[in-house]
């Protein structure tokens, strides 16, 4: 616990949060995507997110997807959080649906999870459930499992820079969640264009295998887009 | 100085552990899915790795799985004893992977089953691939992609069908042959009294989830789950969890077995009644 807390003061003198303001604006965001899976086949669609803060306290966001071919998903999250040693604490409730159109399959999960967020790292732990319904005639839906969700991310400059880069590692997106042991690494950026207008790429690749499996990454994803924020970023 | 040659000692141990494979932990050490499926096949270039004449319309098969043989042998030793001395004959047994626990134990397995190994067809699991032993496994256990046919007198014929799944990875080129080849022609052409899959890692279902070994990748779950159920397959065998599980998914019976390794309390194996339906008898040590 002394060591814990020793690393969160290095990194809290480190990484200092001066000029964080909180909360963030409200922003919509769309982002076109193509992804493989791991059977190599390609998908390509496009994102659109919305997030809005409600107060100093709250922030609710909104996201979807549409995938070609046949892949819809939708996301809400409530974000209650406030502002702890200069960065914010946060809670997040998530829900998530995904329909498989070609495979007659929906899934539905449900995600809580805490974590702290800086202005050059976030932590993120949490868990989830997840119910895999069958569309077919035999209707054998899958039962929740429950496991473990986490985030991790690290920026080279503040996140109130005109641009910036990063790099994450989480076993979740706002579409999808995978096993604890499958982590997503995300290497990400953005670039203001003026105030109100940003633009923004992320590519993922997703990792299969730990411990005594044989690890490879196994999949691979790009994301790029644009943001509008409903007053000054900054 | 004494922390340096502590923390050196450990890392020497660690790395010459005959128990795990760190280095295989974060890089493979062996081929992946689809460099392991194209050997498979130049073993078996037709996909039938045999085809077994029963002598009785109803026959039964012996199923074990997770033995992590590593030096110990009692719990593998007292199965073949079962084996061979099984009144009723047993037609075929399936071992589905992870029969090596350690560096270096497939010659030693291979002596102490001398004896029912021409009945045997194994599928390989992450285990038996750690140190690079893909090679050797194919050497002493043959392929880890093919189809096992076994006919009756009556003329009925069953499939079984195994997929490599040692890497928590179908890979695309398996798949393919499923989709294409297996349910695509084969069981078009002939009309299959069962089919069984029988592979390691478990599909992402009910308690999976949690096993730290991980499982299948959801889209790979979801998909064959649709390919299995559209092709009538009736029972999908798999290992990996050591814990037993029984589900369903679209009308599909799937079964995890427990693991066979020495020393796990609940240490069991299946003896599956095969005719015009399956049922499974779990056999516990």
């Amino acid at each position: 616990m002394k060591r814990f807390l020793t690393i969160l003061l290095t990194l809290t003198v480190l990484f200092p949060a001066s000029g964080q303001s909180w909360p963030e604006k409200a922003t919509v965001s769309a982002d076109g995507v193509f992804r493989t899976n791991s059977l190599k086949q390609s998908f390509a669609g496009l994102d659109l997110g919305a997030s809005i803060p409600i107060g100093e306290y709250f922030t609710a966001e909104a996201a979807a997807e549409i995938l070609i071919p046949g892949i819809y998903a939708v996301s809400a999250t409530a974000r209650p959080g406030f502002t702890v040693g200069g960065g914010r604490f946060f809670l997040d409730g998530s829900i998530l649906h995904r329909s498989l159109k070609e495979y007659e399959t929906s899934q539905l999960a449900g995600a809580l999870s805490a974590g702290y967020k800086r202005q050059y790292f976030s932590i993120q732990f949490g868990a989830y459930a997840m119910k895999v319904y069958d569309r077919s005639e035999a209707r054998d839906n899958l039962s929740a499992t429950i496991d473990f969700l986490y985030r991790g991310s690290a920026c080279i400059k503040s996140s109130e820079s005109k641009w910036n880069l990063g790099v994450a590692v989480s076993n979740y997106t706002p579409y999808e969640i995978e096993h604890m042991w499958s982590p997503i690494f995300f290497l990400f950026g953005h670039f203001d264009l003026s105030d109100r207008v940003s633009l923004q790429g992320e590519l993922e690749f997703r990792h299969i295998g730990m411990l005594s499996m044989q690890g490879g990454i196994y999949a691979f994803g790009a994301h790029a887009g644009v943001s509008y924020y409903f007053g000054k970023k900054q | 100085m004494k922390r340096l040659i502590f923390i050196s000692l450990v890392a020497i141990n660690l790395i010459s552990c005959n128990k795990i494979d760190f280095v295989g932990i974060f890089v493979s050490t062996s081929p992946t899915a689809d460099s392991r499926f194209a050997d498979s096949m130049k073993l078996n270039p037709s996909g039938f790795a045999k085809r077994i004449e029963s002598s009785t319309d109803e026959y039964r098969l012996f199923v074990c799985s997770d033995l992590h043989i590593n030096g110990s042998t009692d719990n593998l030793d007292r199965f073949c004893s079962d084996c061979l001395g099984d009144p009723e004959g047993i037609t075929a047994i399936l071992c589905l992977g992870d029969i090596s626990g350690g560096r270096d134990q497939y010659k030693l397995i291979e002596d102490h089953i001398s004896g029912i190994k021409n009945r045997m067809y194994f599928t390989a699991g992450n285990h038996d691939l750690l140190w690079g032993e893909w090679n050797n496994f194919l050497k002493h256990f043959g392929s880890s992609s093919y189809l096992l046919e076994i006919c009756t007198p009556s003329g009925a014929k069953d499939l079984f069908i195994s997929i490599d799944s040692a890497s928590n990875n179908i890979g695309k080129d398996q798949t393919d042959w499923l989709e294409s080849t297996v349910f695509g022609k084969i069981t078009k052409e002939e009309t299959y009294r069962n089919i069984v899959i029988f592979t390691h890692c478990c599909f992402n279902i009910q308690n999976a989830a949690l096993n730290m070994a991980g499982t299948i990748p959801m889209d790979q779950t979801i998909l064959l789950g649709k390919l299995f159920a559209d092709n009538s397959v009736d029972l999908v065998l798999t290992g990996h969890l050591h814990i037993r599980e029984e589900d369903s998914f679209k009308a599909v019976k799937y079964v995890i077995l427990d693991s066979m390794e020495d020393g796990n309390r609940n240490a069991s194996y299946s003896v599956l009644h095969i005719g015009n339906d399956i049922r499974e008898e779990v056999i516990r040590f």
